[in-house]
């Protein structure tokens, strides 16, 4: 017991009892321990009142039983059996006493009919006389404090007056202990669930992100040509991990495939992903070969690359016409060959390392020849590192038989098949790499879709919004004609909508009808002048001058209250079309739109 | 009058006190006028909560877009909820562009917006 001041008690005066009162009351302000002052409380007040024994009996409110948790018992093996013991809270004066809340004075047990004999035959006491007082808090009756046989005599009504006073404080000692230490606990479990909830949050947000960045990097839409099909998909990890794939056309005839794993994982590697991606689909859409690609974005990424993550790299190029493909590989999993026929070759390795970590690295190129139908696919070690429950891998060889297997497939049932698979073999083990492929086959052989670098066509019509569903039909089948992606028609169409009904209903205060010319043309783009197949819209009339450039963007953030009713078409334009032109010749307003739609 | 009609064509039902209107075809600057007459003339007949369902409707251009904020504003200012429901694609990414996605309810079922709105007031 560490200083606790209630021990300079002599005798059974009156003055020794106020000590007493008053030393509890500074033991119980001070930060010692409940249990050592309460302890050393009892052992004082069976010496003030000269008594053999004293109890403090707790209820147990679930159970409606008492126990005695402190005891000042001389022999100390009663003491053990006491607080061993149990009984039910109505029994005995312990049990009158909790419930009537009033002390009492019992001079001599044998003629008290409520006094319960169970605990003296389980300690081996004999109990003479007792005093019991209730200890009393805010919330009801929470135990008793039992004063038992007097040194030579009875208990007197002071005896009592006295355990009573006592009993009050230590019932609120008591209490605010029990109440300080739920709030502790309370607080314990609640500091623990902020903490979980935020480490959850940040957790799940560093995911969403590095997943979101992966993809919105990877193509989705696959172009409908008859002279080459293309599918990818990507099955990402719990955690992301670096795989990316993507592909393009660099000019009418050669496509460029790319797939790619950055080491590490979340956001870091997402990044390093986007970066990569981007540098490469640059330096690519210039028109240099894949080894010089691989060489230069090398370079690039270098300076960038602060984590110290590396990527590796397959590009290819592949003419769709010729078959030719000519590709280098920066440390990736040499894509398969698949013929006609249904066998399956694995490209040859060609010199080169990961990127991004060693300057100066050599990359060499490879050259492969497809036919008419052979295809090629390109996946990242996702697929050959899947675990199944027992920790066994996917492999090489089970991935070249699956490929075997799926002779005359479309890429995308190919792919279907494959990861189909991957997902039965990995069964019920958890997916720990992104999963990903990307196949092209090539189709039938095809004339070149126009002579001319550029196609085109002239749309005139009358200042009457019934006049734009012939311009919708028009746009459509040239679409049509020119292999353009629905989503770029379905584009042009509506930008051309909003224009033209914005041109028809405010551009002319005559009431006369006039003519509004749409040319519309396709230039397939070119390596040599770094540009990229696009579509042109010119739209042409005589209204008042009118520069839609000029009209100020509305406010598209905050409550719908706030919201310009205006100014959506003329948002929607911006938004949709990649390049807006407007210039002013001969009394007419001449809106120039692009449309780039190469992939 | 009669190829407006052939164009948009607007389905209404009522499900426990929720107005469901499906907006089939095109909502252009030749079709919104039918839209915004029937939606407002709901709303100013004191119906509060609308589900507009998108699933046939295959485009909109800006007129259709502002009938739609002009359907809100009213809304708002009487405590009222308008929820766009079964979106296709190429919709919802015009919606996303001109920033309606942050002041439209979007589900992707009619049934979903139905659950979300009953719940939302009375």
């Amino acid at each position: 017991v560490r200083e606790v001041t209630v021990n300079h008690i002599d005798g059974s005066t009156e003055a020794a009892r106020f000590r007493l009162l008053y030393d509890l009351g500074c033991a119980f302000a001070s930060r010692l321990q409940l249990d050592d002052v309460v302890d050393v409380v009892i052992v004082k007040c069976r010496e003030v009142l000269g008594a053999e024994a004293a109890s403090i009996l707790l209820l147990d409110a679930e159970r409606n039983e008492l126990y005695f948790p402190y005891t000042a018992e001389v022999d100390p093996e009663v003491a053990a059996r006491l607080r061993e013991i149990r009984f039910p809270a109505d029994r005995g004066i312990a049990g009158a006493v909790v419930k009537s809340g009033e002390p009492v004075c019992v001079a001599d047990v044998a003629t008290d009919t409520r006094f319960y004999s169970g605990v003296d035959r389980r300690t081996g006491a004999h109990t003479r006389n007792l005093l019991c007082a209730p200890l009393r808090s805010q919330r009801g009756t929470i135990g008793v404090i039992e004063v038992m046989n007097r040194r030579g005599g009875t208990f007197s009504d002071d005896d009592l007056a006295f355990l009573d006073a006592l009993a009050g404080t230590i019932a609120v000692a008591i209490e605010n202990a029990r109440m300080y230490a739920q709030l502790k606990e309370q607080v314990v479990v609640l500091e623990r669930a902020v903490r979980e909830h935020n480490e959850l949050l940040a957790l799940r947000r560093e995911l969403d992100i590095a997943r979101s960045i992966q993809q919105s990097i990877v193509p989705r839409r696959f172009p409908e040509r008859p002279d080459v099909e293309i599918f990818a998909d990507m099955l990402p990890a719990q955690e992301v991990g670096g795989d990316f794939y993507d592909f393009f056309f660099i000019d009418v005839e050669r496509l460029g495939v790319v797939i790619g794993d950055v080491s590490g994982k979340g956001v870091p590697a997402a990044l390093f992903m986007a970066v990569t991606r981007t540098l490469l689909r640059s330096t690519a859409l210039s028109g240099a070969s894949p080894a010089e690609c691989l060489a230069r974005v090398n370079a690039l990424l270098i300076p960038e690359n602060t984590e110290q993550l590396f990527v590796t790299i397959f590009y290819g190029i592949l003419n769709v016409r010729t078959g030719a493909l000519d590709y280098s590989n920066g440390g990736h999993n040499p894509p398969y060959l698949l013929r006609a026929d249904g066998t399956v070759e694995m490209l040859a390795r060609t010199a080169g390392t990961v990127l991004g970590m060693l300057e100066d690295v050599r990359f060499n190129g490879g050259t492969a020849a497809l036919d008419h139908g052979d295809g090629l696919f390109l996946y990242t070690d996702g697929i050959t590192e899947a675990m199944d429950p027992a920790g066994r891998l996917f492999t090489d060889s089970r991935l070249r038989s699956a490929l075997a297997r799926t002779k005359d497939a479309t890429p995308e049932r190919l792919i279907q098949s494959i990861i189909d698979e991957v997902q039965r073999y990995t069964d019920t083990a958890a997916q720990n790499d992104d999963v990903t492929a990307l196949a092209v086959r090539i189709g039938t052989p095809q004339k070149p879709r126009h002579s001319s670098v550029e196609a085109s066509v002239t749309i005139t019509l009358r200042n009457d919004l019934a006049e734009l569903e012939g311009v919708s039909d028009e746009v459509e089948a040239f679409g049509q004609t020119h292999q353009v992606p629905a989503r770029a028609v379905f584009d042009v169409n509506l930008c051309l909508d909003e224009v033209l009904t914005n041109i028809i209903s405010y551009a002319y205060d005559d009431g006369a009808a006039h003519e509004i010319i749409v040319r519309l043309s396709v230039n397939e783009g070119s390596p040599a002048t770094q540009s990229s197949r696009e579509l042109r819209i010119e739209i042409e009339d005589d209204g008042r001058a009118f520069n839609p450039l000029a009209v100020e963007q509305p406010e598209l953030s905050g409550p719908a209250e706030e919201r310009p009713i205006g100014g959506l078409g003329l948002r929607l334009v911006r938004k949709l079309m990649t390049g807006l032109e407007y210039r002013r010749s001969d009394g007419k307003n001449v809106l120039l739109m692009h449309r780039v739609v190469a992939q | 009058v009669s190829s407006q009609e052939s164009r948009t064509h607007i389905t209404e039902n009522r499900e426990k006190g929720i107005v469901v209107l499906a907006v089939a075809g095109r909502l252009d600057a030749r079709t919104a006028a039918a839209l915004e007459q029937r939606l407002i003339g709901m709303i100013d007949a004191g119906e509060k909560r609308f589900v507009i369902d998108c699933a046939k409707l295959d485009y909109v251009s800006s007129a259709g877009l502002r009938v739609l904020l002009i359907a809100v504003k009213r809304l708002a200012s009487v405590s009222g909820i308008i929820a766009l429901a079964a979106l296709q694609e190429q919709i919802e990414y015009i919606i996303d562009i001109v920033g309606f996605d942050t002041i439209f309810q979007i589900h992707s079922t009619t049934d979903e917006a139905l659950t979300a709105l009953a719940v939302t007031t009375k």
